[in-house]
């Protein structure tokens, strides 16, 4: 056999006499589709809702006060204090 | 008493497509027609009796696409599962086994794809070589099928599911086309490409070429 194209065609016409291993699924495919379908709980999707936004708003405040300049009222008072007034 | 599952394919234009009651047809295609009907109302033992019909057929079927026990036994559970929830688009025009095998050469293809990697198409070239030094001589229908789903592992997903169709299930171009749903000038081209990949891979492997074989995909593609 020179021919690498001969050794897989004989490959081939011995790997069909193969028998493939006996399966019995018919109580697997019938219970899965049987099972009822998961269902997304209202409650579960309210509470994920709330939480989502809950942590957008925290998030939203927490890099808005990096940003924000500081407050001039605070910052009079801060240095009042320092001062003793 | 029959059951009805929770899925149910509702409508499906397959009863128009069925045939006149009194035709006559085979006794498969015609106890094929009445489970179709069946499951399709939601009756349980009608897809019950259809799986058991084909689940060896399927189960030889998908057997090429893994060697592994249980992931075969889940790929042919998806066949299924999956053949019942397409079941309102059956049309009835092709019998019910060519359609089922559709689908499963569909389940087979998606899991090569969701598993390939160019890492697992090395190792399946060592693992290759380490069979067919450990089974030159008088190999068994088993290690002839181990070693060469382990030669095609090592093409990629397309190419393998063009070859492994060609080979083990022995079917032509027109029929690989016919299952796979692509063109099937596509598919000759491809068999030739992975095929040349193939002796490639195996002259640098030691193997010789002489060039006289005549070429099957020529001849079963007319």
């Amino acid at each position: 056999m020179n021919d690498a194209l001969d050794y897989i065609d004989a490959l081939a016409k011995q790997a069909r006499a193969e028998s493939a291993p006996r399966v019995h699924v018919t109580g697997h495919v019938l219970a899965r589709l049987s099972a009822p379908r998961r269902r997304i709980d209202t409650h579960m999707a309210v509470l994920a809702a709330a939480s989502a936004a809950m942590a957008a708003i925290t998030i939203t405040l927490s890099i808005w006060s990096r940003l924000a300049p500081p407050d001039p009222l605070e910052t009079m008072i801060e240095v009042s204090s320092l001062l003793g007034l | 008493m029959s059951q009805e599952f929770a899925h149910t394919p509702a409508g499906g234009a397959y009863a128009a497509n069925v045939g006149a009651p009194g035709d006559r047809i085979d006794p498969v295609l015609a106890a094929d027609r009445a489970d179709i009907a069946a499951s399709l109302l939601g009756d349980q033992d009608g897809y019950a009796r259809l799986v058991s019909r084909y689940e060896a057929i399927i189960g030889t079927q998908m057997w090429r696409f893994t060697r592994d026990i249980s992931t075969h036994e889940e790929l042919v559970q998806e066949v299924f599962v999956e053949g019942y929830m397409s079941l309102a688009g059956f049309r009835g025009r092709a019998p019910f086994e060519h359609w089922i095998r559709r689908i499963a050469t569909r389940v087979g293809y998606r899991f090569w794809r969701k598993e390939s990697r160019e890492r697992d198409r090395r190792q399946a070239m060592e693992q290759w070589r380490h069979t067919a030094k450990t089974a030159v001589v008088d190999r068994s229908p088993s290690q002839a099928a181990e070693c060469l789903f382990q030669l095609l592992e090592t093409l990629p997903p397309k190419d393998r599911l063009v070859l492994t169709l060609f080979y083990f299930e022995g079917w032509d171009m027109g029929e690989i086309a016919d299952r796979v749903g692509w063109s099937r000038t596509l598919v000759k081209v491809r068999a030739h490409r992975a095929r040349r990949k193939l002796r490639t891979l195996l002259e640098a492997e030691g193997f010789g070429s002489s060039g006289s074989t005549p070429d099957p995909i020529g001849e079963l593609g007319q």
